[in-house]
């Protein structure tokens, strides 16, 4: 199944696609501004994340709760695009020009819905409002093109929490100015 | 900024500093290019630190680029409340670090010794503040001040990895993991086969892959170190779990530090002989993030992250599963540099 350009369940996860085939309409930051969805875009979560590309491989590290992750095959570059302020209907149309796998195209969106869903659960990303549809760089065009090229359409995550224990024993206290810090 | 003592910390250690102008027990060394002065305002402190170390040289005054006085909480009552006002904070877990920044000061607590260490990297300055040098572990006499000296090599963009690192013709091999992993292990069976000594536990790395070790101890479970006949300097520490050994200097390689070559992650196993097997990149940064990023507080920065990918991205790295006989380990390592 191939979908059109424009068609909002890219970005859309199914419940607020529900939402959005009853009112048409988008109200973004107060204004009526169209009929089509606003352009979701995120930011990593900096300085909090830092992030990696390991020969095909990303590696995210979260710096305050040292929970680290791992992205391979398709899910790497993606990770990369979003992170160079590819726009989620950006990805998810050149996720599209991959061929055809089991899963529908829907249920496809909604998989990459959910997978972003999940990066914004573990905090290491943020909708980025100051995002401009019309903004394109060299950066962005090189991982979408990544996107393009990946033969497999999974798109993983693989959380891990081994360093959390020893984060926590090392809490970072501030200094006040009535003496020594209290306890966070 | 006010202290529960009523002063500041600020003035407490200008106050240190000219006691310590008119010390003249000092010991000065040379880590991995920088000059480094203990100054012992406890004179228990001189023998129970300094074996730690080579390239020392108690006579030698310089101007250095850190100087650190190791001095006893009881001599400075201000001190002594500082120091009692921060041990309220721990939790209680034995090993548990609290830091804190103020005015350019870092400040690392340590529960297991009782401890504090004050960083004032902006003045090339620290204090550490202890109850008596007494007591000083046999552990903590094996890496003295490994908080101030992690905190000053970071700050000159040194990596500083949790990892043992022994030389072989020349190449450095790396061996990373956390506590229990088989660094020590590794690093022992190397010893024990003639392979040069750098580090058992705390290694630098500069940019330029240039490998330097701490501290010229190696930390052994005490029931595993009559397997390896190894000639030591001096006396060893025998603790309850773990001996501390000091590597002659004949072992310990410091004169002319060989550059990085590969990364080595242990694995413990009950399998009979040891295997090695290329791992890629990215495990290999997830396992060096596991076993160094968070092993000091200092470290947890994108910049560390960074130096870290460069570091696995540039060496080939290895998953190598121990088997019953360490002896057999530095064949092992051997095969993957040739």
């Amino acid at each position: 199944m191939v979908k059109k350009k424009g068609e909002p369940s890219v970005w859309l996860t199914k419940a607020s696609a529900d939402e959005y085939n009853e009112t048409s309409k988008t109200v973004w930051a107060g204004k009526l501004v169209s009929d089509s969805p606003p352009v979701k875009c995120y930011r990593v979560n900096s300085p909090a994340v830092t992030f990696e590309w390991m020969d095909g491989e990303v590696i995210a590290v979260h710096l305050i709760n040292g929970h680290y992750f791992s992205f391979v095959d398709t899910a790497a570059p993606v990770f990369c695009a979003l992170a160079s302020g590819a726009s989620v209907v950006e990805i998810g149309m050149a996720i599209d020009v991959l061929p055809a796998g089991a899963a529908s195209q829907n249920q496809y969106d909604l998989e990459l819905d959910a997978w972003i869903a999940r990066l914004v659960e573990e905090d290491l990303v943020k909708l980025d409002d100051s995002f401009s549809a019309d903004s394109s760089c060299p950066e962005k065009d090189k991982w979408l093109s990544s996107v393009k090229a990946c033969k497999s359409r999974h798109l993983s995550i693989e959380k891990f929490t081994d360093i959390e224990a020893l984060l926590a024993l090392d809490p970072v206290h501030d200094i006040s100015s009535a003496g020594w810090p209290s306890r966070n | 900024m006010s202290l529960v003592a009523g002063g500041s910390i600020v003035e407490n250690i200008r106050k240190l500093v000219e006691l310590s102008r008119r010390q003249t027990s000092t010991c000065t060394m040379s880590i991995a290019g920088a000059t480094i002065t203990l100054v012992f305002l406890d004179d228990g402190f001189q023998s129970r630190v300094v074996p730690a170390f080579s390239n020392t040289d108690v006579a030698l005054k310089s101007d250095s680029d850190l100087t650190v006085l190791l001095v006893s909480r009881r001599q400075n009552q201000q001190l002594d409340e500082i120091f009692d006002a921060g041990m309220q904070h721990f939790s209680g877990h034995p090993n548990e670090t609290l830091v804190s920044s103020s005015e350019g000061l870092q400040f690392v607590l340590q529960r297991s010794p009782e401890a504090m260490s004050i960083i004032d990297l902006a003045n090339h300055f620290a204090v550490f503040i202890i109850d008596s040098p007494h007591a000083l572990t046999n552990l903590e006499r094996g890496n003295p001040l490994k908080h101030i000296l992690s905190a000053f090599f970071c700050q000159r963009e040194f990596l500083v990895l949790h990892s043992a690192a022994v030389a072989h013709h020349g190449a450095t091999i790396l061996i990373a993991g956390s506590s229990g992993s088989g660094k020590s292990t590794i690093s022992a069976a190397c010893w024990r086969s003639g392979w040069s000594f750098l580090s058992d536990d705390t290694t630098l790395c500069a940019r330029t892959g240039t490998v330097y070790g701490v501290y010229r101890t190696l930390k052994l479970q005490t029931d595993q170190s009559a397997q390896f006949s190894i000639k030591t300097a001096g006396d060893k520490l025998i603790g309850e779990d773990k001996t501390v050994f000091f590597v002659p200097d004949d072992i310990s390689l410091r004169a002319s530090p060989p550059i990085a070559r590969v990364l080595v992650f242990p694995v413990v196993s009950r399998q009979s002989h040891p295997v090695i097997e290329t791992i890629p990149s990215g495990e290999a940064l997830r396992r060096l993030l596991a076993s160094s990023l968070f092993f000091l507080p200092v470290t947890k920065s994108t910049t560390t992250v960074n130096l870290l990918a460069e570091l696995a991205r540039t060496l080939p790295a290895y998953r190598l599963t121990l088997g019953r006989n360490p002896l057999e380990i530095p064949e092992v390592i051997a095969s993957v540099l040739q």
